[in-house]
């Protein structure tokens, strides 16, 4: 797997709040604008997992009640692992318009009136990556991790998004390659190495279950050199093809299969701190 | 990302803990940052404290660099104006806090982290006092993240996490705070973190975890000389054993839980229970109607009507038929309600005892009737009671019988002999409970 510029897609009408966007992690993030939903769309379906979606939500939203286009609740349920971000003036008394944006799945709020300086906005996108895996996997009830597994399991997510290796995934969590292996015996996690491929096959699973994407566009957008990459990597883990995956429920039958293997290691004698 | 997981400063801390940051949502808390905050307070008033909490929540994760950069000349201008307009000038109970924490959006050398925190917590109680459980978790989260090396800031994010039925995350904040408690050696902290986690695991069943947990909590308290939390770790200790069948180990803790109990303290009438309703379930009738006789004298009017209902069962199996008529009659004179469910299960075992099988069909139709009629109060009855149908109640007996001789071992009778004299002896020296008038 290759190691792929984060992609930030922009659809916002304010020239001067695009660029204080652009201007927020350029180091993080590759940043391209999109013209209308109808562009924006296109480019999320060959986007990969770690992009970043920058939306006005009233963009060309007429004169709707709440003043939400309709095109971001489509987009939202074609790609529902795709990290949508609403940028808005958030005045006190947008309050439904908030709470409708939070429940229909957007990641997080850019608030335009209080987040103005480039740490602020950088930080509101940060914290937006890829939440929703992040938050499955943490929070499965099959999953009963220590504080100390979830911290790795938080890195491991990150290391993935940026294309990092196990060592890499040490170096976030400020430790040796040896003592992130002892950390994960004694939180009951899968080695490094195995922990990755895992993360990897989960984040590739979620956009199977899109249904924007295609199966070679989801190798292409993981980083893969195609749809042969893709199966090989997934039949490392599981016995199935991209479709057959796709047909069970992708991140469903893989995640379920991650905790399997997770559940297996525990030890429920072990003294786990 | 600051390191929420600094290493320890001083030179008495030479160990190298690191302790995991903390996770700050849940599975069932999807969508931006505070978002449970709207969905508690609606209008205006639910924006501006969303606003105020997550200013504040960039605040605590952003560097000691991005600090003084990260809002503009002018925020603090404008959220003090929005509060205005929002909260008015009528002495709002929110007006006060939020406008503390408003200071995060000013000159970043005069934010102070200890009056954030302290402001966020009065969100918090405030939220909690109006049934707000996420809105006061989230506020919680934020004054624990202004002070995060402060364990006793976890610890109330733990307690409120747990009280909103957020296990995972409170299972991470209880690591926080066993961590951030053993750097700063704060030992009552450590010790009530470990009591919070061990209940809460035994209220979700994960019973070998809360053994761990007490365990910990017993050892630590018995180290530092914290003895009501010896006590109670001991009596739990006590129970879970009871439960996992290992007699020899019950009949110590329950021992030394007896001889960690001073007179006064407030769980010994449960204590006394729980010792005698396991003395009973394994045969130890004389024991049990020693116990309960004396414990009959201090308990509450909650659980007198179990006790008597065991005294029934104790004078079943020790073949005394007067004790147990006695007993019936008693409870036979106390208003019906609830609480009475387990006490007629009780005489229905002494009935089985005494081979009345008759009287024990109609000591289980009442306590199913007083079942069926209302709620079960949590507080009116033991931890071994119950309400089974005639069949499951004979089979449990027999069972009981067997198990006496078979099942994990026969036990410790000198310290179950100790603990019984123990218990006696501080419930006849204790105070009455207040609802009880003084024989004198």
């Amino acid at each position: 797997m290759q190691s792929r510029a984060r992609p930030l897609l922009i659809l916002h009408p304010d020239g001067g709040v695009r660029t204080r966007i652009r201007a927020a992690a350029p180091d993080r993030f590759h940043a391209e604008d999109a013209s209308d939903w109808a562009e924006l769309r296109s480019r999320v379906a060959s986007a990969p997992p770690a992009a970043v979606v920058v939306v006005d939500p009233g963009f060309a939203a007429g004169a709707l009640e709440v003043r939400i286009a309709a095109e971001l609740e489509d987009l939202l349920r074609s790609f529902p692992s795709a990290t949508i971000v609403a940028a808005l003036d958030a005045t006190p008394d947008a309050h439904d318009r908030l709470r409708v944006l939070g429940d229909w799945g957007i990641a997080e709020i850019v608030q335009l009136d209080d987040d103005r300086t480039g740490p602020a906005i950088r930080r509101r996108l940060l914290s937006a990556r890829a939440q929703s895996m992040r938050r499955l996997l943490s929070d499965h009830e099959a999953l009963q991790l220590t504080g100390r597994g979830r911290a790795i399991l938080e890195a491991s997510v990150e290391t993935v998004l940026q294309g990092g290796l196990p060592r890499d995934l040490a170096e976030s969590l400020g430790f040796s390659p040896s003592t992130l292996l002892r950390w994960c015996e004694r939180s009951q996690l899968p080695n490094p190495r195995r922990l990755i491929l895992w993360l990897r096959v989960i984040f590739a699973a979620a956009l199977l279950d899109d249904p924007g994407h295609t199966v070679e566009s989801v190798g292409v957008a993981c980083g893969y050199s195609g749809d042969q990459a893709l199966r090989r990597a997934i039949r490392a883990v599981l016995p199935f093809t991209p479709t057959e995956l796709r047909d069970r429920g992708a991140f469903e039958t893989a995640s379920r299969a991650f905790f399997a293997e997770v559940a297996s290691l525990a030890d429920l004698d072990a003294d786990r701190r | 990302v600051p390191d929420h997981s600094a290493r320890p400063r001083t030179r008495k801390n030479r160990r190298q803990w690191r302790i995991p940051p903390p996770p700050l949502r849940d599975g069932d808390a999807p969508g931006p940052e505070g978002l449970l905050v709207l969905h508690d307070l609606s209008g205006p008033l639910g924006t501006v404290a969303w606003k105020s909490l997550r200013s504040c929540l960039l605040w605590s994760l952003a560097t000691d660099e991005d600090r003084p950069s990260l809002f503009d000349s002018g925020a603090l201008r404008r959220r003090r104006a929005e509060l205005r307009e929002v909260l008015g000038t009528g002495g709002h109970p929110l007006a006060g806090p939020l406008e503390a924490m408003a200071r995060v959006l000013g000159p970043a050398d005069r934010v102070d982290p200890e009056e954030l925190a302290a402001a966020a917590s009065e969100v918090a109680d405030w939220a909690s006092a109006a049934g707000l459980p996420r809105t006061a978790l989230e506020f919680r989260q934020a004054a624990a993240l202004f002070l995060p090396d402060d364990p006793e800031l976890a610890l109330s994010v733990l307690r409120t996490a747990r009280d909103h039925g957020s296990h995972s995350r409170a299972e991470a904040w209880f690591h926080r705070t066993v961590g951030l408690a053993r750097r700063v050696r704060a030992w009552d902290t450590y010790v009530e973190a470990y009591v919070d986690h061990a209940t809460m695991m035994g209220e979700r069943g994960a019973l070998p975890a809360a053994r761990r947990s007490w365990m910990k909590a017993y050892r630590r308290a018995n180290r530092q000389g914290f003895a009501p939390a010896r006590a109670r770790a001991l009596q739990e200790l006590f129970v879970l054993e009871t439960y996992a069948g290992r007699r020899r180990e019950a009949d110590r803790f329950a021992r030394e839980a007896a001889l960690a109990m001073a007179p006064s303290n407030p769980a010994l009438p449960l204590l006394g229970h729980d010792v005698a309703m396991a003395w009973l379930a394994r045969g130890r009738f004389s024991a049990a109607l020693r116990l309960l006789e004396s414990l009959e004298r201090r308990v509450s009017r909650g659980l007198r009507a179990a006790v008597i209902g065991a005294r029934a069962w104790a004078a079943g199996g020790l073949g005394e038929d007067a004790g147990f008529e006695d007993a019936r009659a008693e409870l036979e004179r106390l208003p019906p309600g609830p609480e009475l469910t387990d006490a007629w299960a009780g005489v229905a075992r002494g009935a089985l005892l005494l081979g009345r099988r008759s009287d024990a069909r109609n000591a289980l139709l009442r306590s199913g009737e007083l079942s069926r009629a209302g709620s079960r109060d949590p507080e009116s009855h033991g931890r071994f009671g119950g309400a089974p149908s005639l069949e499951a109640l004979e089979a449990e007996l027999a069972a009981g019988a067997a198990g006496t001789a078979a099942r994990g071992g026969k036990g410790d009778e000198s310290a179950a002999r100790a603990a019984t004299d123990r218990l006696v002896d501080l419930l006849d020296r204790g105070p009455l409970p207040d609802d009880r008038p003084s024989p004198s």
